[in-house]
């Protein structure tokens, strides 16, 4: 399900012109980084958005995307957007319970159910708390490769897990009540 | 609630199960859109490109306009009438006119009128030939001296009378 995160294929087409690479990241990025904007956000139409948004801060400042490190920039512009759309949703977590309650009326089965129990829990964390236990626990890398792509330390990928895992260990218990 | 266990629940409600990801519409709509925003760098260029070329080709002008070397001062005239000056000292003279006959003996039997060869030394001026006017005008009414002197010291004199041109 994941793809891997370095490819030489981005690595040939930085040594092209502007249009040319960002096809060529476009390309190669696109399906992770939904993927990823899907756990990162409440739908999928958020999600849509974030990943535009992203690869069109890569095409409108090109030179601001270092050359082999396309995918770490590319996911740290993604988490940023979360964080700004985080910010100015100031009613967040209920908007994401009356999201979840009528994702619940529309797909009654447990499965839709086990999603928006998952994703309203998501939503109750820091966007960048939310992007380390995604990619650490959901998309199984380990904490260095965390660090690395969110450009923080390891040490503070390891401490917003555990505080993560709190949290989610909170807000799960509750929903089983 | 230990970590497995939150871990066994966040991959049973995964988001992205169930979930086809984008559409080849969708892909092609925001692949459209990302590459649109790109700057097109030719078009970018283009402008600064003419911008130097013109600053260049004004600098270029301006120097060869500007110099030194191509600033040369006029010829001076080959050929000019001059007024009379006071005669040089050191310079032999010879003042040959139809009414003064030549004062040394070997040049008595040639005429007057024919054109005198002496021998001086060069001017300083790389002129091709000057124009110098005698120290002793004509005694006829009439009649005019013209000197020449080349690059090589050789100087001519044209004597003129009565309004004949003779050599």
């Amino acid at each position: 399900m994941n793809a891997p995160l370095t490819t030489s294929a981005i690595l040939d087409t930085s040594r092209q012109g502007t249009p040319e690479r960002l096809a060529g990241l476009f390309d190669a990025h696109h399906q992770r980084l939904f993927r990823l904007a899907l756990r990162l956000s409440p739908d999928r139409e958020e999600a849509h958005d974030l990943v535009q948004e992203a690869f069109l801060r890569a095409a409108r400042q090109p030179s601001s995307v270092p050359d082999g490190a396309e995918e770490a920039w590319l996911v740290r512009t993604l988490v940023n957007l979360c964080r700004d759309r985080y910010r100015r949703l100031g009613v967040r977590s209920r908007a994401h319970e009356s999201l979840r309650r009528e994702e619940e009326r529309v797909h009654p089965e447990a499965a839709a159910v086990a999603r928006a129990t998952v994703r309203a829990a998501l939503a109750r964390l820091a966007p960048r708390r939310r992007a380390v236990i995604v990619l650490h626990e959901l998309e199984g890398m380990p904490a260095r490769e965390v660090a690395r792509l969110l450009g923080i330390a390891e040490v503070t990928v390891r401490w917003h897990l555990l505080t993560a895992r709190r949290e989610l260990a909170r807000v799960l218990l509750e929903d089983r009540r | 609630m230990n970590d497995e266990r939150i871990r066994q629940r966040l991959r049973e409600g995964d988001p992205v199960t169930g979930e086809s990801g984008l559409t080849p519409g969708e892909v092609r709509a925001m692949r459209r859109a990302v590459l649109t925003a790109a700057p097109e760098p030719r078009r970018r260029l283009l402008p600064m490109l003419a911008l130097a070329g013109a600053a260049t080709a004004a600098v270029l002008i301006a120097l060869f306009a500007l110099r030194p070397g191509s600033v040369q001062p006029p010829a001076p005239a080959r050929v000019a009438a001059v007024p009379a000056r006071p005669p040089e000292p050191q310079a032999p003279r010879i003042s040959a006119s139809p009414v003064a006959p030549p004062s040394r003996g070997e040049n008595k039997q040639r005429p007057a009128h024919r054109r005198r060869h002496l021998r001086a030394a060069p001017p300083e001026t790389a002129t091709l030939a000057t124009l110098e006017p005698t120290g002793n005008p004509p005694e006829e009414p009439g009649a005019r001296q013209i000197q020449f002197s080349t690059p090589g010291g050789t100087r001519i004199i044209w004597t003129l009378t009565s309004g004949k041109a003779s050599r």
